[in-house]
């Protein structure tokens, strides 16, 4: 499609002068005819590319460029010089041919043929009817359907639902019994078990309300936010690195994890959420909420990027793609991709609007520089606070220190005291010495960009012992922390750890790395890092314990600092996030098929035109139109966004959404299956100021939450009702749901009494995300061993937990609401034989042990049953639990101590239970 | 929509359920949600079973074993004879370079090495290669791979799984879902000693496809890779003894039959642990390479130092088709490591290509032609097809720029050469030709599209056929793109 879109008007035939033409007929004309009109003639059903060579060529620019063959696309082309466009296909033409073709060129193209007029609508009609398809039409205000049991409709969501079941001919099952209601719901709004109090308060608790205050006890507590931010991140594709062909450490992505914990644990309304996640760089900080709206623009830089892509116009290109991609499927239930290449084949989303929504965030600057994403300082509560009041104390106090510095830095270039050293003059190292690209001025040393330990030692002759200051001139854009060794100790355990602007000499700042005392005759100076390592120019020694000028100077500036740390210690400093900012206002060419080289007309920044019910105005020239787009996207009016979350909520609450498909509304998704419960949802998250702690009281205080998941007797009931609901999508009875692999690790460790509560905080703790088998095995005994909540542990995405993995945790790369579960025999193994839950297992079985106030194995089971499976013991299961207990503990023949043989079988009892389906399932 | 999903067991028995539902590893994975929808595979159980399905029509191979190299080795110093390019020795390059290059690119440069005619086909090789000539007459050479991306991560992602920027699935992992496997108790898509950068475990993922049909990684993917000797499943061995996995088991089963519910889920959940007791026992058997002979273990190169590892990965490889698994991947990808020059990720030999190319080919060159023998020997060659290539070739230029002043190549995606053995592919032969620099195909080009519908069309499934629904849309390995090339078919 080299030119579609482009207009061609009927223009004079120009005078073909006859050596042209004769050129034209014995050399270009039988070429065209052999070996490109299988494709490109009117004779084939559809043109290669929409593109016809059987006409006059001369004007069609810029296929052709008469008289400059390399300006000729068709020239580029033949000539196979570019990757992207290569014509024919299958081989290049013999060198003759394209010799010939581009003498023609030369000649002006001549073409006796006839033009032919391509015209194509500049706003091209919307292939599919918006209002044809339920997903873009507005959100009706349905009526309560009429139900003949109304005693059973505790609420109007219960309406909707039994209507449906009425119909059908369905009658559903009983409510289920509080011990499954308890375990049901404390998993449902927590990611835990009840504990065995609760559970007891609970079934002592007989007023008509104690199930709504169960409710809000559990949306109070701060786990609650753990839990439905992880939804929230799998929506939002969090990882703690990149993933893909670089796998380079988000360091600072976790502030927006916790951010997202605070968003859902103070109920931010969903609207604010999204405009933040959108544009909150464009909003202001209200001093209320923990975190500066900033943060939430993580959202739009989190994404896998291609990092190591050459093509630098590409790469922008895709990174715009994965975020309108990421935007569609999370936030409008559209895939909103598709359309990068050619309209939409299912939904009224024309490629221009694509396009009209790129310029929008090519317009946002997402990437600070080539291959490195955006990192800016956002407030949170306190840091505002701080900054308000002592603010400009500090200001102050850092200008005058700076200032200080300055002079020392002077003293120190002039001092015949102080030793300094190139860095690339190193005794020993692996380091690469740079003298080109970073250093035309200066030399640096930095790491080769293989996974190592790099390493420059330097051996430094001194007359006497004494005390010096170690300063360190480098670069860095991203923080590269490394280590000092001094005389073969580490005396510096976190050095070169600054940042400095950039990568280049301009950016090479000196930095101060500590004093410490260097002996008489040789000393060893070593600076290592890994995997990567600042841009280091030099370093240099400042005695510190003398009495020169330079001594006294470093040592009140030593003084200073102090004073200074201390003084910022009290006050907290802004967060480093990943954030956007808006970069260069700009519309974006079409790109005809995607591709970058093949631009098309200029698009103007726009929303879809398929939301027909909010006005479209032109987008200001002066900003990207990211907050409009928010505002667009939580206008009452869009009858996509709060169908999207309400759906999600249910989808979470009852393991299926009403769509199914939770991140497609299009043609091509499924249908609701309730669409009037999803209007009527829809509506009470606008009524609700899109609160979601209030839309999820309105979901649990229903009967439909409450439903068994067996029929009290199997044989009965299920026959009639298998055939005609067999997948219960209309909610006759609940689902046997599998816990998700969080609420698993996290219900071993709140069990088994070893879960490390903390609150947010935690960055990516895992020192190396390099991948070398020492690294890999430092990654998994990090994983194993740490005792937080699972939302704590860092997603690496090339090395994401194999305990989540195998358990179904979403595929970090992609905008996820509708986890699968598997079953496969690889889970039973980790469950079986993990050390992990053979750890939890032991613990357990040692707690059991150690309880005095048991008295009998019966009891002893008992007490393990309410811990695992929120409910008393049943009596055939403790026959044959205890069965296990002596046929286990009869297999312990080199077991010599009693005790012990006890302690092992109840181990190997505790896990088994662990890994029963009573204990990973949701009754 | 219409959706096949586990009828209720009030429909059918348990038992009946358990023999619909063919066993494997994996085989009984209960996909609970209506994310996707079958279209390849008849219903939702098979898509997320490891059951044999029917091809689309008769396969060539019914086994694949790609010997991934790593970091690109050098077409015009391998398999791709370019006299020329001695003649234009350290001259500018008489033709335009792509648009997009890795990095400064110098004039031309002359093959170290010398080839010659081998085989009765009389295929050309350099070389560095002493022991392949002995099956060059099994061997199909392709020298017009290309369009792939000049970067090691886009380019080994494409390889894998069509695309350079998003995750898709592997191709292992399509052929997986495609056919599943004829080993039950085995994954059907195993990765020895695979490397995890570059993609890393996306190279070997099913992204949107059920996930039994990833690849499994045998040995800790390492960079650099771990030992096949050390190559082993997770959480396979228990420690325990059997009789006490009995037990477990057996209450896991009794527990879980006292429930008053029907559920297949629950009951697929049951059989799981079956299975997993069972694989306990089929995979060490699978690994154990103590029952080769010592004739066998030569063979592969295993008893010198240089050759041992990746002999012990081709032996592995064998062991594997030969019990059935569907896809195996050999990864000689590592980092190079040798005497006189710096480390160097496997065949990216941007400098010290002399040393490096020798160092790497002497290491592949016994265990690869033993394998190629042994298939051969056992009867398996006929049906096992083997590949063997990097994510790209590397430039008949010399590296500018090159601080280490030690000549080497840089990548190079317009034309390199991959090869084919065994299952359906002419021997002897060389299929498409680049021009006389090595640099632009010229000939029966095959971008990675075709490479993988022609890999799809030896196991018998046609690559626009073999589809997906994810987000919307169904999807292909070969995307919209993609010919199958007819002329290397036996």
């Amino acid at each position: 499609m080299l030119n579609s879109c482009a207009i061609f008007l009927m223009l004079p035939i120009a005078e073909v002068d006859v050596a042209g033409s004769e050129y034209f007929e014995s050399r270009i004309r039988p070429a065209l005819v052999k070996y490109c009109f299988e494709c490109h003639a009117d004779k084939t059903d559809e043109p290669a590319g929409e593109l016809r060579l059987d006409r006059s060529l001369t004007e069609v620019r810029p296929l052709i460029v008469p008289g400059n063959p390399d300006e000729s696309q068709l020239i580029d082309a033949i000539r196979y010089s570019n990757s992207d466009l290569q014509m024919p296909p299958n081989a290049r033409l013999p060198a003759q041919v394209i010799r010939d073709f581009e003498t023609w060129v030369r000649m002006g193209a001549p073409d006796p043929r006839t033009p032919t007029t391509v015209v194509t609508s500049p706003l091209p009609v919307l292939r599919v009817d918006p209002e044809k398809h339920w997903a873009f039409q507005a959100i009706q205000q349905p009526d309560l359907p009429s139900i003949h049991q109304p005693s059973w409709g505790q609420s109007p969501l219960d309406f909707f639902v039994l209507a449906k079941l009425e119909a059908l001919g369905i009658e559903p099952l009983s409510a289920c019994n509080k011990n499954t209601l308890l375990r049901r719901t404390t998993f449902d709004l927590t990611g835990l078990p009840p504990t065995r109090t609760e559970i007891e308060d609970f079934l002592r608790d007989q007023a008509p309300d104690a199930f709504e205050r169960s409710v809000d006890r559990l949306l109070a507590s701060p786990a609650y936010g753990e839990r439905w931010a992880r939804h929230w991140l799998d929506v939002a594709r969090y990882g703690d690195c990149n993933g893909a062909d670089e796998s380079r450490p988000f360091p600072v992505a976790y502030h927006f994890r916790n951010y997202t914990i605070e968003v859902f644990n103070q109920d931010i309304p969903f609207d604010r959420f999204i405009t933040e996640q959108l544009a909150g760089d464009l909003i202001p900080h209200d001093g209320i909420n923990a975190y500066e709206p900033l943060v939430g623009t993580g959202f739009l830089v989190l994404g896998t990027k291609i990092l190591a892509e050459q093509d630098a116009v590409k790469m922008d290109a895709d990174i715009v793609d994965e975020q309108i991609d990421t935007v569609g499927r999370a936030l409008l239930g559209l895939t909103l991709g598709c359309a990068r290449c050619h309209d939409h084949k299912f939904d009224p989303i024309p490629t221009a609007d694509y396009y009209a929504l790129a310029g929008i965030f090519h317009s946002t600057k997402t990437m600070a520089s080539y291959g490195q994403w955006l990192e800016r300082p956002a407030h949170t509560k306190e840091s505002l606070h701080a900054k308000e009041h002592s603010g400009d104390l500090i200001t102050q106090k850092r200008a005058s220190f700076q200032e200080l510095q300055r002079e020392m830095n002077q003293l120190a270039e002039q001092s015949s005291e102080v030793i300094t050293r190139d860095a690339e003059n190193f005794e020993r190292g692996n380091v690469g010495i740079e003298t080109t690209n970073y250093g035309k001025d200066i030399g640096i040393i930095g790491d080769t960009g293989v996974s190592q330990l790099n390493f420059a030692e330097y051996d430094i002759e001194l007359k006497t012992a004494g005390s010096y200051l170690l300063q360190i001139r480098y670069a860095a854009a991203t923080a590269r922390p490394g280590r000092v060794h001094l005389n073969q100790k580490v005396v510096q355990e976190s050095a070169i750890s600054q940042t400095s602007g950039g990568w280049h000499p301009k950016d090479q700042n000196w930095f101060s790395e500590g004093s410490y005392d260097f002996q008489a005759g040789t000393n060893c100076l070593r600076i290592e890092s890994e995997p990567s390592m600042p841009h280091i120019d030099k370093w240099r020694l400042i005695p510190s314990d003398g009495n020169s000028g330079l001594s006294q100077k470093l040592q009140s500036l030593q003084r200073f600092s102090k004073e200074l740390a201390a003084l910022e210690m009290q006050t907290k400093p802004p967060l480093q996030v990943m954030a956007v900012t808006e970069g260069t206002i700009q519309n974006t060419r079409l790109h005809q098929r995607g591709s970058h080289l093949r631009l098309g007309e200029e698009i103007p920044r726009q929303f879809l035109q398929a939301i027909t019910g909010i006005s479209r105005s032109a987008l200001p020239g002066d900003r990207s139109g990211r907050l409009e787009f928010a505002r667009w996207m939580t206008n009452p009016h869009n009858p996509l966004t709060s169908r999207v979350i309400a759906n999600r909520l249910w989808r979470w609450h009852f393991g299926r959404g009403i769509v199914a498909t939770t991140e497609n509304f299009g043609a091509n998704g499924q249908r609701p299956t309730h669409p009037e419960l999803l209007d009527f949802l829809a509506q009470e998250v606008l009524r609700r100021n899109w609160s979601l702690k209030s839309m999820h009281r309105a979901m649990l205080q229903t009967s439909v939450y409450r439903l068994r998941t067996d029929p009290q007797d199997a044989h009965t009931h299920s026959t009639d009702v298998s055939i005609k609901d067999p997948q219960n999508h209309f909610h006759w009875r609940a689902d046997h749901r599998r816990l998700e692999a969080e609420a698993i690790r996290d219900a071993l460790l709140l069990v088994s009494q070893q879960m490390e509560w903390r609150i947010g905080a935690a960055p990516l703790t895992i020192k190396t995300i390099a991948l070398s088998p020492e690294d890999l095995d430092q990654q998994q005994n990090f994983y194993d061993e740490s005792r937080r909540r699972t939302i704590y542990l860092p997603v690496l995405r090339t090395n994401v937990y194999d305990f989540l993995t195998l358990l179904d945790f979403a595929n970090p790369d992609f905008s996820t609401g509708n986890r699968v579960t598997t079953t496969v025999p690889t889970q039973a193994l980790l469950m079986m034989n993990s050390p992990f839950v053979a750890n939890c297992a032991q613990v357990v079985a040692t707690n059991l042990l150690l309880d005095s106030q048991i008295s009998t194995e019966e009891v002893r089971f008992n007490d393990l049953c309410l811990r695992l499976f929120g409910r008393p013991s049943r009596s055939q299961e403790t026959a044959a639990a205890l069965r296990f207990l002596t046929n286990y503990t009869a297999t312990l023949t080199a077991v010599t101590d009693p005790q012990e043989r006890v302690l092992q079988s109840w181990a190997a009892l505790c896990q088994t239970l662990m890994a029963s389906n009573d204990f990973v399932f949701l009754d | 929509m219409a959706h096949s999903h586990f009828p209720t067991t009030s429909e059918i028995s348990r038992r009946q359920l358990l023999d619909r539902i063919a066993i494997g590893f994996g085989g009984l994975a209960a996909n609970s949600m209506l994310a996707t929808e079958p279209r390849a595979a008849n219903s939702l159980e098979q898509q997320n079973s490891l059951i044999v399905r029917q091809s689309h029509f008769p396969m060539r191979a019914k086994r694949v074993i790609f010997l991934f190299m790593q970091g690109g080795p050098s077409h015009v110093d391998t398999f791709d004879e370019k006299p020329a390019l001695s003649r234009y020795d350290g001259k500018p390059p008489p033709f335009k370079r792509t648009r997009v290059q890795f990095g400064d690119r110098g004039d031309l440069m002359a093959s170290p090495w010398k080839f010659r005619r081998v085989g009765e086909s009389g295929l050309p090789m350099s070389e560095l290669f002493q022991h392949l000539p002995a099956v060059a007459d099994d061997l199909c050479m392709l020298h017009s791979v290309c369009e792939t991306n000049v970067a090691h991560g886009g380019a080994t992602m494409k390889l894998h799984t069509g695309d350079e920027v998003f995750v898709r699935p592997s191709m292992g992992s399509w052929i997986s879902y495609g056919l599943g496997t004829e080993n039950q108790n085995l994954p059907s898509y195993i990765n020895i000693c695979p490397s995890s950068i570059h993609g890393g475990v996306n190279n070997w993922g099913a992204a949107f496809l059920p996930s039994i049909h990833q690849g499994v990684p045998l040995g800790t993917p390492g960079y650099p890779n771990a030992n096949a000797s050390e190559a082993r499943f997770k959480y396979l061995s228990t420690g325990g003894l059997r009789k006490q996995e009995q037990l477990r088991l057996q209450l896991l089963n009794e527990l879980g039959r006292q429930r008053s519910t029907q559920d297949a889920q629950l009951e697929a959940r049951l059989q799981s642990f079956e299975l997993a007791f069972r694989m306990q026992m089929a995979a060490p058997e699978a690994l154990e390479l103590s029952q080769e002979t010592a004739a066998t273990e030569r063979l592969y190169g295993m008893d010198e130092a240089n050759t041992a590892n990746f002999g012990r990965q081709c032996l592995l490889a064998r062991r594997l088709v030969e019990r059935g698994v569907r896809f195996v991947q050999v990864n000689h990808a590592g980092t190079l490591k040798s005497e006189g020059i710096p480390t160097n990720e496997q065949w990216d030999q941007h400098a010290y290509l002399k040393k490096g190319h020798e160092v790497n080919a002497a290491q592949i060159d016994k265990p690869m032609t033993g394998l190629i023998q042994d298939l051969k020997a056992r009867g398996l060659l006929e049906d096992t097809l083997v590949l063997w290539g990097g994510e790209f070739g590397r430039t008949p230029t010399v590296q500018a720029g090159n601080s280490m002043d030690i000549v080497g190549r840089d990548h190079h995606t317009d034309g390199f050469t991959m090869w084919m053995a065994g299952g359906g592919v002419r021997g002897g032969f060389r299929y498409g030709a680049t021009d006389e620099f090595g640099y632009y195909t010229i000939e029966d080009r095959m971008t990675l599209h075709d490479l993988h519908a022609t890999l799809l069309h030896l196991v018998g499934l046609d690559h626009t056929r073999l589809t997906y629904q994810y987000a919307g849309r169904d999807f292909r390995l070969t995307d919209v793109y993609g010919k199958v090339a007819q002329g290397i078919l036996a």
